[in-house]
């Protein structure tokens, strides 16, 4: 990437290539990366696991875990050659020079050392400043970003902060010492999207206010859309495609920039855009395809693209592409689009008499404390939810960590303990059903997160699916592979598959067979809790598209949790919006997003991210004050009346019902209907974008 | 921490009580009961009767323990028949050779073995840690007794260097430069094979915490390699060694037994084989029974120890 001419780079990266492993067996990461970084500028690196975006970046800091080794190229800052740099003048460069914070704080801190000991260490040790006034900085620098009661939170330890807290400690940690670059390596995956909000503008108000360059790390397009200058796509190791943040977003002229951008539903758009997932899967590092590494996935490709390397070359204004077609995409006032369309969404829904019905349902786990574990509280997991699911219909169900919607999801299948409530399920009465052994599973099923964990490591994929088959009896020995094959096809899977044991699968094909698992009983609902998020953008398409195309074959009923509002936005009919146990807001979806009426459902949308750096830049976000209420002691009244800007008296008391404002929308909020919050939800969360 | 600590103590009292019956029901499966030992095999039936109706033998199990456990509490252990004393008296007075020796050997094990263990884990798969490991297996798989009779013929026979047997009393005669000289062979031959125990757990846990985020969080900012690994890496690493370290405090008071056989060390473990010997019913149950409690308490020390390094524990 070209600098400013006159402006010396800060960091200067030149051919940086990784590889691990022994010389026999040398598996390139990062291949001949080169960028470099202006004082003050901020970087987005985007790309999917495997694509080498961390790896560059730990190769920088020298601090590659062992095996990892720099194969080839230079890393200067400030003019000085961090590569060959002794150890000692290294560790220098560490902290003041570049600073690093990393994802999920949790395991970032040392669990055994309060949050005091382990921000004061550097101003001790290598800063040498006395102890008292270390700490006294360290509680400044808590303060600096935004803990509130810093003095007191120095002898917490990192176990007892929140997620949210604890990943502003490590921020904390990173500009102790003042450094110039703050490398920041997916710094909110791991949270809540109101808290993300938070963290982003608290790195992007940190670094204008010190002049740090800023590295930020990320798989999300919208998470670097509202913070970066320029943005570098790397896929396989290697850097596809860099310009300033406007040019990437707006004019994408790599093909799998492109197909990044248009994988993902996004809020900006409207809810009915085709997603049009990326075929394929992502390279295997140790055995990248020749050529173009993206020419397997590319509908662009040409002869050429499977034997030549493209190299990384100026495509028009400060952008460099990796692509043999850049010049023809850049000159094209399209885009570059890649993938076949898909289907939007589901069709018409099946007319159905029964459907799932849920009324004041609660969950509640007692907690246990004291000398005696004695039950001394409960944990109003769920607290007196309704819902209802048409049959053939999604429902989304939304809500940060701590809301209750996995506990719903789970009370759905018997998987969680009933206080209290309900269930009917197509006309039936759950409890009922729960009685008569083997109805529910062929009623109900559950995909979850994690198929890994959820799968038997010791059983190939066909032994898997065939023993639910012959537990249920649903096929006879004779019948048993033909069922399976019929079921991995039905997901989308070759039949060779059904020899392959949990571990040689990738993580998007693990997720199919746990469709297919809980396909194989032929149940009419299915609860799929979260079932794309650990996936890759480009893997999530894919599977989101499979559960809709069920769906509009077999008639499924589900409920789909998740936190991510844009896929979710996408796959359902309804969405419900869960905070602190309660239903806030249920509506059809794009009434939801075009016109939340709960304080809460909004301040949620505002802090979504959007992959538009005009948006984001120009975005108010409505952040609600502090956290979500802790499920063991909820408030009372209205359980978002602590961080609510429109909260009154009557709010803290009384507990607002989920009541109908029109026929089809339903929210708990004793304002709703009152001029001030009519007015300030009216000024839409999440803006539209200009182009189509 | 402190509220885990308490319930852990509280959890200790149904396991002593659980160890008292055992040792109680002990006397119950040995063959031939205290009566048969007194008299010896050329008394008549009736004499053993009478003894067996005096010593409360013929009264129902119930009773018995209840009688046992009313002696336990107010210390009494019954009377040793080879020592000829009190079996308390005879435990107390041999409590101390055997703690010191056990203590230092735990302590010898610990110290050396953590600090090999941390030596070899910083270069792994270098010569230093194939060397090392090699030396540490090849200790693991010798018997104890065994090592300790090599120590003699080499250190003691050959080259005279240290003493082999001879202590009588800790604190007997020759004072403490002799006391350090006789416990050097016994230390070393109760401690090696849990020294090699610890020393490779210590490598495998350190191993793993040294590629954790926090310890990379520690090395991005800057901080000396010696404190990344003494103040972040180690400490965090201990819980599994403290484990281990515990099991092996367990496994050193029966290794005691053996290893005060072969040195002649005048300990319990000593004593115990003696006692053995000789069919000392009232004191193999005073043994066992010390023997037992003392491995409960070495358990609580290590949860409690464990507690102390984990501050998350409380909350499990
Ligand atoms: S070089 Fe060829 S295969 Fe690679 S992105 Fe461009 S068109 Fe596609
Ligand atoms: S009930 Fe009150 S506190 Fe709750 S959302 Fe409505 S206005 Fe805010």
């Amino acid at each position: 990437m070209t600098m400013a001419p006159g402006r010396k780079p800060l960091l200067d990266v030149r051919g940086l290539s990784v590889a691990y492993g022994g010389p026999a067996r040398q598996t390139h990461v990062v291949r001949d990366v080169s960028f470099s970084l202006g004082a003050g500028e901020a970087l987005g690196v985007v790309g999917e696991s495997g694509s080498g975006k961390t790896q560059t970046m730990l190769a920088v800091l020298r601090l590659l875990p062992r095996g990892g080794t720099v194969t080839a190229g230079s890393v200067r800052l400030d003019g000085c050659e961090l590569l060959t740099l002794p150890a000692g003048e290294m560790r220098h460069v560490r902290g003041r020079g570049i600073a690093f914070v990393s994802q999920d704080a949790l395991s970032a801190l040392n669990p055994a050392m309060t949050v005091g000991a382990q921000i004061a260490e550097p101003l001790i040790f290598n800063e040498g400043m006395e102890e008292a006034a270390a700490l006294a900085r360290s509680a400044e620098l808590l303060d600096h970003v935004g803990i509130p009661g810093a003095k007191a939170r120095l002898s917490s330890y990192p176990h007892q902060l929140s997620g949210g807290m604890r990943q502003r400690v490590l921020i904390a940690m990173a500009i102790s010492c003042r450094p110039k670059l703050l490398i920041a390596d997916e710094p909110t995956t791991a949270l809540d999207v109101t808290i993300q909000a938070q963290i982003l503008r608290l790195i992007d108000d940190l670094r204008r206010e010190l002049n740090m360059a800023l590295v930020l790390i990320s798989h999300d397009l919208g998470v670097v859309a509202g913070v970066a200058d320029r943005v570098a796509i790397m896929y396989a190791g290697r850097i596809v495609e860099t310009a300033s943040a406007g040019a990437v977003f707006g004019h994408p002229v790599h093909p799998y920039t492109s197909a990044l951008l248009a994988a993902k539903p996004r809020l900006d758009r409207p809810a009915e855009r085709a997603l049009r997932p990326i075929p394929g899967l992502p390279p295997d590092p140790a055995q990248p395809p020749p050529g173009c590494a993206f020419h397997p996935r590319c509908v662009h490709r040409i002869a050429r693209c499977a034997e030549e390397l493209p190299p990384l070359s100026p495509a028009g204004g400060d952008r460099l592409a990796a692509c043999w077609l850049a010049g023809e995409f850049a000159e094209s006032k399209a885009a570059a689009v890649n993938g076949t369309e898909s289907n939007t969404h589901a069709g018409p829904v099946i007319a159905g008499t029964g459907e799932i019905a849920v009324e004041d349902l609660s969950v509640r786990f007692p907690v246990r404390t004291g000398v005696l574990r004695r039950v001394t509280g409960t944990v109003r997991a769920v607290d007196g939810v309704s819902l209802s699911i048409p049959r053939g219909e999604t429902l989304g169900l939304v809500g940060e960590s701590g809301s209750g919607k996995t506990t719903t999801g789970r009370a759905l299948l018997g998987l969680a303990p009933m206080a209290d409530g309900r269930i009917r399920y197509f006309g039936r009465d759950f409890a009922e059903i729960k009685n008569d052994p083997g109805v529910l599973p062929r009623l109900g099923q559950m995909v979850f997160q994690d198929p890994y964990g959820s799968l038997n490591p010791r059983m190939t994929v066909g032994a898997a699916l065939g023993e639910v088959l012959s537990v249920h009896g649903l096929a006879r020995e004779t019948g048993v592979a033909a069922r399976v094959n019929a079921l991995l096809d039905s997901v989308g899977l070759r039949s060779e598959i059904a020899l392959k044991h949990p571990h040689e699968l990738s993580g998007g094909q693990r997720q199919r067979i746990a469709i297919a698992r809980a396909l194989a009983i032929e149940p009419r609902f299915i609860v799929c809790d979260e079932v794309v998020s650990a996936l890759d953008v480009s893997i999530q398409g894919q599977i989101v598209n499979l559960l809709m195309e069920l769906q509009r074959e077999r008639g499924l009923t589900y409920l789909f949790i998740s936190h991510d509002l844009s896929v979710v936005r996408h796959i359902s009919h309804r969405i419900a919006v869960m905070y602190g146990g309660k239903v806030m807001e249920t509506a059809p979806r794009n009434r939801l997003f075009t016109a939340p009426r709960h304080p809460y459902t909004h301040a949620l949308l505002s802090a979504v991210p959007v992959a538009d750096p005009k948006i984001e830049r120009g975005r108010v976000r409505v952040e609600p004050r502090g956290e979500p209420p802790d499920p063991a002691d909820p408030p009372p009244g209205c359980r978002f009346h602590r961080s609510c800007r429109f909260a009154v008296e009557r709010c803290k008391t009384e507990t607002p019902r989920l009541e109908r404002t029109d026929d089809d929308h339903l929210v708990a909020c004793h304002r709703w209907a009152s001029d001030e919050v009519q007015t300030a939800l009216t000024a839409t969360a999440i803006p539209v974008g200009e182009r189509p | 921490m402190m509220s885990f600590v308490v319930r852990r103590l509280f959890q200790t009292v149904p396991v002593i009580l659980g160890v008292t019956l055992v040792t109680f029901l002990l006397t119950q499966i040995l063959p031939g009961d205290l009566a048969d030992v007194l008299l010896g095999p050329a008394a008549t039936e009736e004499s053993r009767q009478q003894l067996r109706a005096a010593l409360g033998l013929d009264r129902s199990l119930l009773v018995q323990y209840a009688t046992y456990m009313s002696h336990l509490l107010s210390g009494d252990l019954g009377q040793s028949l080879v020592f000829a004393q009190p079996v308390a008296t005879v435990l107390a007075s041999r409590l101390a050779n055997t703690a010191l020796l056990a203590v230092s050997a735990i302590i010898l094990a610990s110290a050396v073995g953590i600090a090999i263990g941390t030596f070899v884990a910083l270069k792994p798969d270098s010569f230093r840690d194939y060397g090392l490991t090699t030396a540490v297996l090849f200790l693991n798989s010798m018997p104890p007794f065994w090592l300790g009779l090599i120590l003699i013929l080499v250190f003691g026979l050959e080259l005279r260097w240290l003493p082999v047997s001879g202590m009588d009393s800790a604190v007997g005669g020759g004072g403490l430069g002799d006391l350090a000289a006789h416990m050097v062979l016994p230390t070393l031959t109760l401690a090696a094979w849990s020294l090699a125990v610890i020393a490779r757990m210590t490598r495998s846990a350190l191993l793993d915490v040294i590629n954790s985020d926090f310890v990379r969080t520690a090395r991005s900012r800057g901080l000396s390699e010696a404190r990344v690994i003494l103040r972040h890496t180690l400490p965090n690493a201990m819980p599994p060694v403290i484990t281990v370290i515990g099991l092996q405090a367990g496994f050193l008071l029966s290794g005691a037994v053996l290893t005060e056989t072969v040195f002649s060390w005048p300990g319990i473990g000593l004593a115990m084989y003696q006692g053995i010997s000789a069919r000392d019913i009232p004191f193999i149950q005073g043994g066992i029974l010390l023997l037992a409690l003392m491995f409960v308490l070495v358990n609580f020390l290590v949860d409690a120890l464990y507690a102390y390094v984990n501050p998350k524990i409380e909350l499990q």
